[in-house]
């Protein structure tokens, strides 16, 4: 028990980064547009995180050093100020869109509006963050977002055809209506859902927080190879849910009760408790892991203590950023619409990872940050082919952006 | 003949995380303090505080940054500057041989705003290794070489795990070449994978000339003027430590 019970910050690093509100909405958007034509963003993504994930496990397990300090060091204080401007800015558009994901979840919940919730939800996320520990929060989260299996469950009733859903995934189409410009623009969109920075900035805290070490590497790679897949596996299914049960009836993706319609339509209420309360414990892990990692991040550029694991009385800026950015983010939550956030934030996340990436790819390689453990010549060749798509992706981020005008 | 200890300020030294004798994180390295004089400059003391980082950053964006961390640490904004008896370095740290609170008490604080150095480096007292980093280097001629990336320090003890050991300026180290130096490719025992980078970073190094601190001239604001001719200038031992 013990053993199956060390993934879950994998886990909840996956879930609350893959089945985030960003997710739910986007994932299912993209299938409800475009079939599977995208899955390919989708895996691609999955495939990119899964890779640079392990490699910040892996350094914060050896060296007990997170991904901002080793930014800093390797990038020199003015590139990774503004790698530190792009991630906090991401962070807290994702904090603001998960806490407002909460309320939409509760919404659905109890036809109770949601910005009623979001000062609750806020609440409730400071008093997790302050008082529970790093270890139980994410066993707590980590398992119960498992609930979100029931998306797999759901695609399995809706009785997908296999053969056409393949043949679309891996023959990409656009419909006639579609422009191109649309096209790439959710191709990025899906890419940088599944690779937002927080993900990476929160799994080598939580490494450090777990007080991993080198003997730790098997739960490292569990959590990477179990954890991420499977939020791969859970956003594709998002995907399929939109191309097979919006897609033919022609509903758009604007609210999250039409992300709940198809799960109704095969497991009726049953299904859809399950999926609240799954998308519940996604989205408020999410929040808790967003809004951790704004505060992990600009403390480990300056350098002073950050964390759960040390007491709160030695860590006080820390605490004082956490609480900063969950008041900034609840009053945005409340001010701007939280599904145009949120789809901003899964596209600039596109735009921000390659300065947060290129140097992971390095110290991994550095034998002064993980020894022997350094990255094998296939990884190696991946990743760099991978930090190519990330450049050119980011490049075409704000073009796309513009003329999409923000995919309308 | 034993090889010098040498170490590179901004590659070994800089920006490298501060623990405390508790295992608590006790801020960066955000500069280096160095005593001009005799033979050339040595380190006197590490600067920790934003206000040491905000120049390093220059700008607008420096600006702007320091406006923002100005207002949020206000009391704390004159840096702090740890005498090398505070601490040792570490193959990826820099470990107090005190508690945080205990340095905080005696270290004294370094003024944030002063003027550039300018003049003969035998006139200068104290420079910090930022006044120097990105400053352009002209040769006996007026050429313009290349900017300053790194400073190259000569210890006088072992490289880790040692305390009060005293660190000279031997020179600078000019050219693009210092951005492989930083991140690692140059060391013997650094990354040499992904092979692309580590060729494109190599090859760039090659570039990288070593400037005598007996043969700088004088300083002026962002600029060092040497006495010697660019053909004269060394290039870049391997160093590794």
């Amino acid at each position: 028990m013990k053993k199956s019970l060390q993934i879950t910050l994998g886990i909840l690093t996956a879930i609350g980064g893959m089945i985030d509100i960003g997710n739910l909405i986007g994932n299912t958007e993209a299938g409800a547009r475009f079939g599977l034509s995208l899955a390919w963003a989708l895996v691609l993504g999955g495939l990119t995180i899964v890779l640079y994930a392990n490699m910040a496990g892996r350094v914060a397990a050896v060296s007990h050093r997170a991904t901002f300090d080793v930014i800093r060091e390797r990038l020199g204080p003015r590139v990774a100020l503004v790698d530190l401007g792009a991630s906090v800015l991401l962070t807290l558009l994702t904090t603001l869109a998960e806490i407002a994901g909460v309320g939409l979840v509760l919404e659905l919940a109890t036809g109770v509006t949601y910005r009623i919730w979001i000062p609750l939800a806020a609440v409730a996320l400071w008093m997790i963050l302050w008082r529970s520990k790093f270890e139980h929060m994410e066993r707590v989260y980590g398992t119960a977002g498992l609930a979100m299996l029931v998306l797999l469950f759901a695609v399995w009733r809706l009785h997908p055809d296999g053969g056409a859903l393949t043949h679309r995934a891996l023959h990409p189409w656009r419909p006639p209506h579609e422009t191109v410009y649309a096209y790439w623009y959710l191709a990025i969109a899906q890419f940088g859902a599944m690779t937002t920075p927080y993900e990476v900035l929160f799994f080598s805290s939580g490494a450090v927080e777990e007080r991993w070490t080198t003997s730790d590497l098997n739960v490292e790679r569990a959590n990477v190879f179990i954890g991420f897949p499977l939020g791969t596996l859970l956003a594709l299914a998002l995907m399929i849910i939109g191309a097979v049960a919006l897609k033919p009836r022609g509903i758009g993706v604007a609210h999250l009760s039409q992300v709940g319609l198809p799960i109704s339509l095969s497991l009726g209420r049953t299904g859809v408790w399950f999926f609240l309360f799954g998308a519940f414990a996604a989205v408020f892990g999410a929040a808790a892991e967003a809004s951790l990692s704004t505060a992990y991040s600009i403390c480990q550029y300056f350098g002073v203590q950050w964390g759960k694991y040390v007491k709160r009385a030695d860590a006080p800026v820390f605490f004082r950023l956490l609480l900063a950015t969950i008041v900034v983010s609840t009053f945005g939550a409340l001010i701007f619409d939280p599904i145009k956030v949120t789809l901003l934030a899964i596209v600039l996340s596109a735009a921000a990872i390659p300065l947060t990436f290129f140097p992971l790819l390095v110290v991994a390689n550095d034998p002064d940050f993980v020894g022997d453990r350094v990255n094998g010549r296939f990884t190696n060749l991946v990743s760099v082919a991978l930090l190519v798509v990330m450049a050119l992706m980011s490049v075409a981020t704000i073009p796309l952006l513009i003329l999409t005008r923000g995919n309308t | 003949m034993t090889e010098p200890v040498v170490l590179h300020a901004m590659r070994d030294l800089v920006d490298r995380q501060i623990v405390d004798a508790d295992d608590l994180l006790a801020g960066k390295v955000d500069d280096l303090l160095l005593a001009c004089g005799g033979a050339g400059p040595t380190v006197t003391g590490l600067l920790v505080g934003a206000g040491a980082l905000a120049p390093r950053i220059g700008g607008r964006l420096g600006a702007a940054f320091e406006d923002v961390v100005r207002r949020l640490s206000a009391p704390q904004w004159e840096p702090q500057c740890l005498s090398p008896d505070l601490y040792r370095r570490t193959q990826s740290a820099i470990e107090l041989t005190v508690p945080r609170e205990y340095a905080r008490g005696v270290a004294p604080r370094a003024p944030v705003h002063r003027n550039l150095p300018r003049g003969p480096v035998e006139e200068l007292e104290d420079v910090r290794l930022s006044d120097l980093i990105g400053a352009a280097v002209f040769d006996a001629s007026g050429f313009p070489v290349a900017p300053v990336g790194d400073a190259r320090l000569i210890l006088s003890g072992p490289a880790v795990d040692a305390v009060g050991v005293a660190m000279a300026v031997d020179g600078l180290i000019i050219g693009l070449g210092s951005v492989g130096d930083r991140l690692g490719f140059r060391l013997p025992h650094g990354p040499k994978r992904p092979f692309m980078l580590h060729r494109a970073f190599r090859s760039v190094a090659r570039h990288a000339r070593l400037v005598r601190w007996s043969e700088i001239d004088r300083l002026e604001p962002r600029e060092v003027h040497l006495r010697v001719r660019r053909e004269e200038l060394h290039t870049l031992p391997d160093d590794g430590i």
